[in-house]
């Protein structure tokens, strides 16, 4: 049920139709049938999805250090998974040991050092 | 300083590769009860593995310490979304966490390794004695073979126990279902099947594969335990899953089983799978589904479970010789409750399988075990299968059991009857103590053809029916003692010529002449 009505407003919402008249025309069918109960989960979920939809539209780059990775590699990688332009998200993650993780959309490209290290442990201790 | 372990670290890393390939990648939207939903993975596929990412913020020592990767098996694919079932601990599972693609379907290390251990549905090794090597990835769920590369099932599989044995035989690659209520002696008949494969030549003796579903993890011990003890466990693998792991474990474990089955079928080899049991194997595939949301049909089973024990079942086959002539031969378990043979699931897999083994608590009260039904019980494939000496003696004896059935409603009667109806039913009533056997003790086949033939030519027949099995044991000890060329030559030749059959019958005459007195105690 919660489901339905958050798929229902972000469907809306990304086909273009305007936030208020989205949430006016929601509220009036949760009240017709009694559901209202459930409208804060649903804004709640609804909310959350459309910022995860968000994030994934803009390319998102994690690094171990700011300024360790040259920008014409973070560049190179970007434009592998498809992006376009140059704008990126940057996030530090000192996990990450070295190198760094770019993400567009769906497709992640995992050049860091803690991933060679643990796929490399592994593969040893197999 | 050098040793081998760092001269193979030095190898490794210089033949490292850190040029990454993009990943697809999803995240998780939902997570509880052992099912995930995720967002993403579009291209993803039907029981494929993925891998969530439970590194993600954990420094590196940590990652390490956490082990192997934890999987998942995408089980729905949905419009915006992959269902995905865990395998594993799922309270490490959060909402928000990164999945990857593996690209690979799921599948099981299989090598010739596996023989004699106990193994997890994922083919870890469980039972304690190190880890498994492996030499190939079998597949879970793959097409069984089609018709062309089959051949007809002309070859048998002794269970050990007369009753089946005479009258419902199983060839190899068929699929005969073991079927009655709790308690009634079911696995009693597979794990003394496997036992009596020790009697079989080394180079027929068929690789032996029990898949334990569901089951208590003391009754798995106590199995392992009586396999070791019988020397069966040397030739038997266990795929095993308890009634306290979650339902993906114990709806993969059949699976797993055939999958190791079938690593031995294409080396030209015959294996045994026992499936103990579907009903468990049904119930945990209906709390999957139902977490899954798919829609629930009859008794809650999902619409697809018929196509589920089929698509396992078809999987047991004989082999054509072009393919080597491997075979699968299939002994599922059905638990029926107060003896209901068509409730869904039992009348679902009597009509996948090809014949089945009908065992009544009634009987079983009665002192007859195995308590085979052998009014109900039967085999579609197996008598082209049957060895010449036992097609020879079985006749007779089905006839008798036939013809005592229909009288047995007569015998409190028994001071009205006329003499020759008195006869039979005294003659069925030797016959059936003749089949009953004690747990854990198979007989060879060629013994059962000498003791079977002993009952049709008057072995017993001054005899009342309490002596029959004492008669019998010391009767075979003779033979075995004394005539030792008569079981050889059966076993071997898997004929009663009428060289066999003038010693046997001589034997009977002196038998009889030497022990007397078990006739006149009678």
């Amino acid at each position: 049920m919660k489901n339905a009505y958050v798929t229902a407003i972000t469907q809306s919402i990304l086909a273009g139709q305007s936030v208020e008249e989205v949430l006016v025309r929601v509220r009036a069918r949760m009240t017709a049938h009694g559901h209202m109960r459930l409208y804060s989960q649903v804004l709640k979920a609804a909310a959350r999805v459309l910022g995860a939809k968000e994030k994934r539209a803009v390319p998102q780059v994690t690094l171990a250090k700011v300024g360790v990775v040259n920008e014409s590699v973070l560049v190179a990688a970007i434009a592998r998974l498809g992006a376009e332009g140059k704008s990126y998200d940057v996030t530090v993650d000192e996990t990450l040991i070295g190198g760094f993780t770019a993400r567009f959309k769906d497709t992640l490209l995992d050049v860091s050092y803690k991933r060679a290290l643990v796929d490399l442990y592994r593969k040893i201790t197999k | 300083m050098s040793t081998p372990i760092i001269d193979r670290i030095k190898k490794e890393i210089e033949s490292l590769d850190i040029t990454a390939t993009p990943e697809e990648v999803g995240v998780v939207t939902s997570v509880g009860d052992g099912v995930a939903e995720i967002e993403g993975l579009a291209k993803a596929q039907m029981m494929e593995m993925v891998t969530f990412d439970t590194s993600a913020g954990a420094s590196l020592e940590t990652t390490m310490k956490q082990g192997s990767d934890l999987f998942g098996l995408v089980l729905n694919l949905e419009e915006d979304t992959v269902k995905v079932v865990i395998l594993g601990e799922s309270n490490l599972i959060k909402e928000g966490m990164q999945v990857r693609r593996t690209g690979k379907l799921l599948s099981i290390p299989v090598s010739e390794d596996i023989v004699g251990r106990v193994v997890s549905p994922l083919g870890e090794a469980i039972d304690g004695k190190g880890t498994l090597a492996s030499k190939r990835d079998m597949p879970i769920e793959r097409v069984a073979y089609g018709v062309m590369d089959r051949s007809a099932v002309n070859e048998p599989i002794h269970t050990g126990i007369k009753a089946i044995d005479s009258m419902i035989p199983i060839g190899r690659g068929q699929r005969e279902l073991i079927i009655g209520d709790r308690q009634t002696g079911k696995t009693t008949i597979a794990i003394d099947t496997i036992i009596n494969q020790k009697y079989e030549p080394k180079e027929k003796r068929p690789i032996c594969i029990y898949v334990a579903i569901g089951q208590k993890r003391s009754k798995t011990a106590s199995i392992m335990a009586k396999l070791e003890e019988a020397g069966a466990l040397e030739y038997t693998t266990i795929v095993a899953t308890s009634a306290a792991e979650p339902s993906p474990m114990l709806f993969l474990a059949p699976f797993a089983g055939a999958a190791i089955g079938e690593y031995f079928m294409e080396q030209g080899k015959d294996v045994l799978v026992v499936f103990d049991d579907l009903s468990k194997h049904a119930v945990a595939y209906r709390q999957m589904s139902l977490l899954l949301r798919r829609p629930p049909g009859r008794e809650a089973y999902p619409g697809d479970i018929f196509y589920l024990h089929s698509r396992l079942l078809e999987r047991s086959a004989k082999l054509s010789k072009e393919l080597g002539g491997g075979s699968i031969t299939a002994l599922p378990i059905i638990e029926t409750q107060e003896g209901d043979v068509s409730a869904y699931i039992p009348t679902n897999v009597i009509s996948i399988t090809d014949g089945q083994i009908f065992l009544e608590g009634d009987l079983f009260n009665k002192g007859i075990r195995p308590a085979l039904n052998v009014g109900i019980s039967v085999s579609r494939v197996g008598s082209s299968a049957q060895t010449k000496a036992m097609k020879k003696v079985a006749g007779k004896i089905r006839l008798e059991l036939a013809q005592f059935r229909e009288l047995e409603a007569f015998m409190q009667f028994a001071s009205d009857l006329d003499p020759e109806t008195k006869a039979r039913i005294e003659s069925g009533r030797k016959y059936v103590e003749l089949l009953k056997q004690k747990q854990g003790s198979p007989m060879p086949f060629y013994k059962q053809v000498v003791s079977i033939y002993g009952a049709n030519t008057g072995l017993f027949d001054a005899a009342t029916p309490a002596f029959v099995s004492k008669i019998e044991d010391t009767f075979l000890a003779f033979v075995e003692r004394d005539r030792k060329e008569i079981l050889s030559t059966i076993e071997t030749g898997r004929e009663l010529t009428d060289e066999v059959v003038a010693k046997l019958n001589q034997a009977i005459v002196d038998f009889k002449e030497a022990n007397a007195e078990l006739y006149t105690a009678a």
